[in-house]
């Protein structure tokens, strides 16, 4: 906890924390905001530029693009968040069972996690969209199955050295259950790094909510999302040449204050590690070198962008 | 003899089997407020030792007996049961590595009192406050810092502290002193010896400074690769050693050596010692200048006198061999360790 308050700090922090405030405000009230009907189209006044009627111009279909922008950020930041929540939801706790699931459990959660890892991604969405019919949730649920490993490996990564930690141990010598070492021991320490990790994953899933309205899953035209948007705006490239800028515009600046974020998380992280406050499995006792696997696996694998 | 702590034939090896075992067949008793030392090099077993009597690791073979009962096979609930009792307590070695980073002084002390749950939120408190009091720390000053603001001899009696906390009747402390100073040092072993006077409770001591155990053990036991080379009443160990690791041991204390005993360079061992001394026979024979073909078959530790044992073939004659030619024998160079007044 001491990490997050740290992490508060900085202006970066504060700025991206602004930012990101002002996200939600669009995502929650976006709708409302929107001077036109994001769905009205007139054909008379199509692919025009910025101007005083429409601020941002209008689509293939004459539809407003600032009102699309508006009313749409709500659904894609939904969507991401959805998303998100899915994977933290999957990953983390069984991250963090995997660590006293013994040798052959462990083993088991791996291999399952490497399979999981396996599925190509947009063949794995269409085929739960397939499934279970084509809507935003089952679109997002799978994005967060799929998410689930990355939360994981990460959790599992944060939290192995911890579970070998000799004040860990000693928790256990007084007769401590799993759910109060987790509790007072290991959720603290684990909570920063699972916060970066959602914060990158957040990011990539709003791009990647974009991809896959670009495959026609998940969110139906004409409702307006920003991936959906640029997506289709690629389509008129040669028409309208800055017409892709805003919704990028808007997932840049989104993308951006999360990893701002969640960099100044980390970094508070990385303080913590220098006054001798975090433990060393390495040079722990024999015991417990000789009984904690080897992790530079699982860091190398949570490591690597999913997508 | 029955106490409360009876370790016998505790083997204890970690990784591939066939590996040199950590412990091999270890036999250890404490009594009711008895202070044991345990005393050996780096990598003689001692930690080892201590995490196998409270249950950190699981031995080969062999038992642990705490006041009648077998620990070393309890499991699930009845191992929560036993710990949650706080009657056996273990002191970890390195205290900025055993408290939680994030944990205040007073919330880690607490924390035996608070995983057992048979408190109110008071008497915790009341009890933590005592027990940081019987450590001779300031509970006002300095029980809301964590554990990285403070020194490393507070770090150390909170260590103690919680060690203590829930009263137990034998704490393991593993090498309680060795990283204090001369001060805080003397400090934490009056301390051990209070506990023992003033509550009764045995104490297991383990370090790797004779001087430091000398003054309140009331036993020792010298561990040596994992075997138990010799054992006794402590002043009749550091005055008479019986096995020649202790004497060289003792020989390379000047606080501790006895007058008259050997001196280290009457221990040195031969030159180039036999080959089978690598694989097999006596643990100590690779360093023993006494070593013989009979040292080839292990020694087992055999009583010799009363409440001693030593693991040694040759016990009873390897003193007559220094004892004339050692003064003859001496190198001018070791006149150091021989200065006896």
């Amino acid at each position: 906890m001491r990490t997050l308050r740290r992490a508060w700090r900085p202006t970066s922090a504060k700025v991206a924390l602004l930012v990101l405030l002002a996200i939600a405000l669009l995502a929650a009230f976006g709708g409302w905001l929107a001077p036109h009907d994001p769905l009205a189209q007139n054909p008379r006044n199509m692919l025009r530029g910025p101007g005083p009627g429409h601020l941002l111009g209008t689509d293939y279909l004459g539809r407003d693009v600032l009102s699309r922008l508006l009313e749409g950020s709500g659904r894609s930041v939904a969507g991401a968040v959805e998303a998100v929540a899915a994977a933290m939801a999957v990953g983390v706790p069984t991250g963090l069972a995997s660590l006293w699931m013994g040798r052959v459990g462990e083993w088991l959660a791996q291999r399952a996690v490497d399979a999981l890892m396996t599925l190509p991604f947009t063949v794995f969405a269409i085929a739960v969209v397939g499934a279970l019919g084509n809507g935003m949730h089952q679109a997002m649920l799978a994005l967060g199955v799929l998410y689930a490993p990355l939360f994981f490996r990460m959790t599992r990564a944060a939290g192995l050295s911890l579970r070998h930690a000799q004040y860990v141990e000693s928790a256990e010598l007084f007769g401590a259950s799993v759910g109060r070492v987790l509790r007072t021991h290991i959720w603290s320490k684990v909570l920063p790094t699972v916060i970066v990790t959602a914060a990158h994953a957040l990011a990539t899933c709003l791009l990647v909510v974009s991809s896959l309205t670009f495959l026609g899953v998940g969110v139906q035209p004409p409702a307006a999302t920003w991936g959906g948007m640029l997506a289709t705006d690629l389509g008129f490239l040669t028409q309208q040449i800055w017409a892709p800028v805003f919704p990028a515009a808007l997932i840049v600046i989104t993308a951006g204050a999360l990893n701002l974020l969640a960099d100044a998380v980390r970094d508070a992280g990385a303080d913590e590690l220098l006054p001798g406050g975090a433990p060393d499995p390495a040079t722990g006792s024999p015991a417990a070198t000789a009984e904690s696997p080897d992790t530079t696996k699982e860091r190398a694998d949570a490591a690597l962008p999913v997508v | 003899m029955s106490g409360l702590l009876e370790l016998s034939g505790l083997t204890v090896a970690f990784g591939r089997r066939g590996a040199r075992p950590v412990l091999d067949g270890v036999e250890l008793s404490v009594g009711e407020g008895e202070i044991v030392g345990v005393i050996g090099e780096t990598g003689s077993g001692k930690t080892t030792l201590a995490r196998t009597a409270v249950g950190l690791v699981p031995p080969r073979s062999g038992r642990v007996v705490f006041d009648g009962r077998e620990i070393s096979g309890l499991r699930g609930r009845a191992l929560r049961a036993f710990r949650r009792s706080g009657r056996l307590s273990y002191a970890f070695q390195d205290p900025l590595r055993a408290l939680d980073p994030e944990l205040t002084v007073r919330r880690a002390v607490a924390e035996p009192l608070a995983v057992a749950g048979d408190l109110g939120d008071t008497d915790i408190a009341a009890r933590v406050a005592e027990a940081l009091e019987t450590v001779g720390l300031d509970a006002a000053r300095l029980g809301d810092r964590p554990p990285g603001a403070i020194s490393g001899g507070q770090r150390q009696r909170v260590l103690l502290a919680r060690a203590i906390v829930a009263r137990p009747r034998l704490l393991i402390a593993d090498e309680p002193v060795s990283a204090l100073d001369a001060s805080n040092r003397n400090r934490v072993l009056r301390l051990l010896d209070r506990l023992r006077t003033e509550r009764g409770m045995a104490v297991v001591v383990i370090s790797h400074d004779l001087s430091s155990l000398a003054g309140i053990a009331d036993r020792v036991a010298v561990l040596y690769r994992g075997r138990v080379v010799e054992q006794g009443p402590v002043r009749e160990v550091f005055g008479r050693p019986l096995h020649p690791y202790t004497a060289l041991l003792i020989a390379s204390a000047p606080s501790v050596r006895a007058e008259g005993g050997p001196g280290a360079a009457a221990l040195r061992p031969a030159a180039d010692p036999p080959a089978w001394t690598a694989r097999e026979g006596c643990v100590f024979a690779h360093r023993c200048p006494f070593a013989i073909d009979a040292c080839r078959t292990a020694p087992v530790p055999a009583p010799v006198g009363r409440g001693r044992t030593a693991a040694c073939h040759r016990a009873s004659e390897w003193r007559e061999l220094i004892a004339a030619p050692v003064t003859a024998r001496r190198p001018p160079g070791t006149g150091l360790l021989e200065a006896a007044p």
